[in-house]
Order: structure tokens, then sequence, then C-alpha cells
């Protein structure tokens, strides 16, 4: 079951064929069609390639079908559009210039590997941003409330900001939220994990280099720091940077500007900095690790982000809001029972927020659309209580703190998703009256049965009903 | 005896896994225990088959490589994590970092890259 990793669509089968060599050549899946009406796109998801190069068009009609499909997806893979596309190729086809690269033909091998490098980055940005959660940290214990009053007190000022805790507590969160509070909020959030990018590598990313700067410069790059012009610039990790780093950045926070590496032209900067680590950095100064110097040009607004245990009130709050987003994303529905709740709250959660993200989706995989009991949790989370030995009360976390159907709350909702949740819980009790055939289910909720299969794709509970859906057709 | 390293390689490319596991059946000292095709299989079948290192594409239909690293994190005592990317920068290594993987190979230099990575883990685990 070879998926196929980069979608050729061209009516000139020469030069198809020829487009394909090269991506096989680069050790890629090429999928190559003359036209559209080849692939069946009903089984289809546009992000089963990582990019789509597209050149003459076969099938007017088929094409416009299959534009519809692939406009559903916003997040759709990168259109690389060969020349006879290139000056109107996105307006006509009514997709997004910024999702529309112009490729080449003939092709040059350095020019598609940077575009096909590109997606895959844009790709994985894409997925981290979609899990993101929004809107700042969750819960209402007095310690949040603090953060959000520091948060919202920050937002404005374009000073530094320097956020410290345990990892996994949330600091591009609390980073998000200054950011999408501030008035920068139109301009680019970009963030960097210092820690995770090898110190040599770390200049050119920061700053960016020109052609020929060192060996594999093949062409010249911006940094991410001209990449958040006019926004917000997250350097996380900031006490895992090298000291020679450490006098480079300083001297942008300074001046505001730099070269890029191997190159002489001094750039200008607009880019507020939030930076982020999990080292005592006052520690490190002592050590002899951190400057100290750059540490009071960071250390302008501080912010401590409590960890989980500190917090534990807030955890129910923050199950409801995971599992919510991961059903919202169509990645199952889970709830957990009152018992494993209390479990999870008897933990000391080193990993802090992170760590709890990562078991609800887990348990979100492991049970589809089930609940978890204590005894389901992994063994370290339920190490320190006894099991209940009767069958568990079951309280259902993502409904409980649902509202009644028609009653607005105090602090409003969003009606978009109300109505989704509502439409999923109906849909999911007529397929459990119907014993899980959709076609009967349909019948109950006055829907045609393709109607049906559609809401299912949606809410990501196609998976679901699956082999009801193979054994009908 | 010295036990072998037990390893679980998940890609979706069967041409990928084969010529990965022709390779391997060559080196004394690991033990190929199983074999997943995307990330969901790769979460299943390392909780079945605990193996010491999970050998993972980045980039794999239904669930890719980086959400399975962080979602096999979550468990008990979680396996040694190397990703294998095709695409090797920066901001690649920088997800695998954060999706919390041990390693980070290039799929182009995959055999020479992965044998060093696995040798260390040997060696750090000899000794247990």
């Amino acid at each position: 079951m070879s998926e196929s990793r980069i979608l050729v669509i061209d009516d000139n089968t020469t030069r198809a064929e020829r487009i394909g060599t090269v991506l096989d050549f680069m050790d890629l899946t090429p999928n190559v069609h003359a036209c559209v009406s080849e692939l069946s796109l009903e089984r289809r998801d546009p992000q089963d390639w990582l990019a789509i190069v597209i050149g003459d068009i076969a099938d007017e009609s088929a094409w416009t079908s299959f534009l519809q499909w692939l406009r559903r997806d916003p997040l759709h893979p990168p259109v690389l559009a060969l020349p006879v596309h290139h000056y109107e190729g996105a307006e006509k086809f009514g997709l997004n210039e910024s999702n529309f690269w112009p490729l080449d033909y003939p092709i040059k091998q350095p020019q598609i590997a940077d575009l096909l490098r590109r997606s895959s980055i844009k790709h994985l940005h894409d997925a981290e941003a979609a899990d993101m959660p929004r809107g700042g940290p969750t819960g209402s214990s007095a310690l949040v409330q603090q953060l959000r009053r520091m948060i919202d007190q920050v937002a404005n000022f374009d000073t530094t900001v320097l956020i410290t805790g345990e990892s996994g507590t949330g600091k591009e969160v609390a980073a998000r939220a200054i950011y999408e509070r501030s008035a920068r909020r139109n301009g680019p959030f970009v963030a960097v994990n210092c820690g995770a990018i090898p110190a040599d590598l770390l200049e050119s990313e920061l700053f960016g280099h020109e052609k020929g700067a060192f060996t594999g410069a093949i062409t010249s790059r911006k940094g991410r720091f001209e990449l958040a012009e006019g926004g917000t610039l997250f350097l996380d990790e900031i006490g895992d940077m090298s000291m020679p780093m450490q006098v480079k950045l300083l001297r942008v926070l300074q001046e505001r500007c730099f070269e890029r590496v191997g190159g002489d032209a001094t750039i200008r900067c607009n880019v507020r900095v939030i930076a982020a680590t999990h080292r005592n950095l006052e520690d490190s100064i002592v050590k002899g690790s951190f400057r100290e110097d750059l540490f009071y040009r960071l250390n302008v607004f501080p912010i401590e982000m409590p960890a989980l245990r500190d917090r534990r009130e807030d955890l129910a709050a923050l199950v409801d809001a995971l599992t919510r987003q991961l059903s919202k994303s169509g990645r199952g529905n889970v709830s957990l029972t009152g018992e494993a709740l209390t479990m999870l709250k008897a933990y000391a959660w080193p990993g802090n927020v992170r760590e709890l993200s990562n078991l609800v989706e887990r348990l979100a995989v492991l049970h589809p659309g089930g609940t978890v009991r204590a005894r389901d949790l992994p063994t370290r989370y339920r190490s320190n209580m006894e099991l209940p030995v009767e069958d568990e009360i079951i309280v259902v976390a993502d409904i409980s703190n649902v509202p009644p159907a028609d009653v607005l709350p105090n602090d409003g909702l969003d009606l978009k998703e109300h109505i989704a949740s509502i439409e999923v819980r109906l849909i999911r009790a007529a397929l459990e009256r119907a014993n899980g055939i959709v076609a009967h289910a349909a019948q109950l909720l006055c829907l045609r049965r393709t109607t049906l299969v559609e809401k299912l794709r949606k809410y990501g509970m196609s998976r679901e009903c699956d082999m009801f859906l193979t054994t009908e057709a | 005896m010295e036990s072998k390293l037990t390893v679980l390689l998940v890609d979706d490319h069967e041409g990928f896994l084969n010529s990965a596991k022709r390779h391997f059946r060559n080196v004394p000292w690991i033990d190929i225990v199983g074999q997943a095709l995307n990330g969901l299989e790769a979460i299943a079948k390392t909780e079945q088959l605990k193996p010491v290192v999970v050998l993972m594409d980045l980039a794999m239909p239904e669930m890719g490589g980086l959400q399975a690293t962080r979602l096999i994190k979550a468990q008990t005592e979680p396996p040694y994590i190397i990703i294998a990317s095709h695409f090797d920068d920066a901001e690649h290594r920088e997800h695998a970092a954060r999706a919390g993987a041990d390693g980070f190979v290039s799929k182009l230099n995959y055999v020479q890259e992965v044998m060093s990575l696995l040798a260390n883990v040997r060696g750090s685990t000899a000794h247990v």
C-alpha cells in the first residue's frame, strides 16, 4: 500500500514522464496522470500528496471538480505550476497565491528539490499549528488567572519578553497568546527552537545566508529574523544557545540590525522578540554559559509558567479542552471517567501540559469514540492509587461540560462548533440504533446515505464505520 | 550471550522495508521484531512488541512519524525513536526534536547514519 507522494498532472505525456523520472531519481514517489479524471477523488485526501505538479489540462470539467475538491482543504499541499500557468494560474484556479508556486521547465533539480523541501516544511508547520491551542492558557486557577493578566499587560508593548518554566508548561502557547493580543497580530509569528538546531547551523537559520556562503549554500536564503519582519519571533530554548551566538543576538536586540551569513549588507529589522527557556538563566550566568548582558536585555518582562502539579484544579478543564480539540480536528472522540480524572489529578506531571496532551491524544487513538476508565490508563499514571473494584460511574467528560443545546452560556459559545458537536452526537446515536448500518442511520436522520457518508468523513467518523461502508457498497 | 537490539521498522514503502530488512539481516546484534506501515500501526506495535528502538519514517499516510513519535513517547518506558526523512535541514530536525525523537537520519544516507546511531544505543544499553 505504498502511498504516492507527489502528484503530477500533465496532458503532455512526454513532459509528465520526464518529471516523473526526475522525482524517481530523487527517491520520491511520483504519481503521474495525464488527466485528473484518472483519480478517484472520493477515496483520496489532498494530504495524501506532498505537492501537486500541474501542466496541460486535458478535461476542463474534471479539472473543475478537482479544484473544488482541493480547495475544500484550506491546508492543501502546494501546487507547483509549470510555466503555462505562471502568470494567471492562481487567480484562474481560485487558489491562494501563497500555495501556488511556479516551477520552471525544463526541470532544474535544485529548484524542484527546494520547492519539495519547502512543501514538506509547510506540511509539518500546518500540522503543528493545527495542534497548537489558541487563545492562551486554559483553566481558572489563581496561577492561570495571574498568567493571563500578565499576558494582557505586556501584549501591546513592544518589549522583549522572557518566558521561563519547566518543559511542557506551554511557553509557546503563552508566546502566541501575547502575539495574538498585540498590534503585531497581522504580522508573522515565527518560532525557532534554538536547542534543536545544531550550533553551526543556527546563525544561518536566524540571519539567513547568501549564495555560496558555505558548502551547501546553493541559493541565498532568508533567515527567521527576516521571515518575522513586522511580526514576532519566538526564540525557544534560548538557554541552549552557544556563547558566540549570544553575542550576535545581543547585537540584534540592541541595534535592530544584522547581516546574512556571507553577506555585507546590513539588514534593519522590526521584530518583537519573545524568548523562552526551561533553564534557570541566573544559574547559567554563574556557570559561565549564559551572558549576563543578554539576560538583562531579555528579562525586561519575565513571565514564569506554572507547573501543572501546582494547578491540578485546572486538570478537568484541560482534559475537556484537549478532547474537544481532538474531536474538532476529526481525531476521535474520547471521554474519561471521573475515576480516571481523579487518578490523573494525583499524578505529578513531570512533563506538564504537553505530557497530558500527548496522553489524551494517545487515549483517543487507542480508544476511538470510547470511554477511558482508570484501569485503561498507562501504569505510570495509576501507580499511586488503588483501582476501584466496582465498575465506574461513567462521566463523559466531553459532554458533561457542554451546556444544554439551546441555552447560551454567560461567556458565549462558538456556534459552529456547538452545532457540530450536536450533529456528531445525533449521528452517533443514529448509528448505534441502526447497528452501524449507515443506510438505516441515514433514514433515521432523514438524510440521503451519501450525505451522511459525507458528514462521517467531515467529522472523521468514517473509520468507525468503515466496515459497514464497504460491506454495503 | 549478549542480547540483541530489538528494532521496529516503520515505513509506508514496502520496497524500503524490504531493503532495510535485507541489510539488517546481516547485522548479528540487530533483531527486527516487526514492521508497521503507518503511525497508527506503529503505536499499536510498539505497545505489543516493546522494541528498544523504533526506526520511524517521517511522512506516512494515516498518521505521520512526528505525531506517532509524540504519542509513543507518552507510553510507559518508551523506546528510542529515530526519525528518517527525505529532507534534511534545520527545520526538519527541529520538528523531529520537538516531537520527542531521540535521533534523526537522512534517508539519502540512511544505512551509514542509522547504523552509527544504533551502535550508540547498543553501547548505552549493553550494561543494563
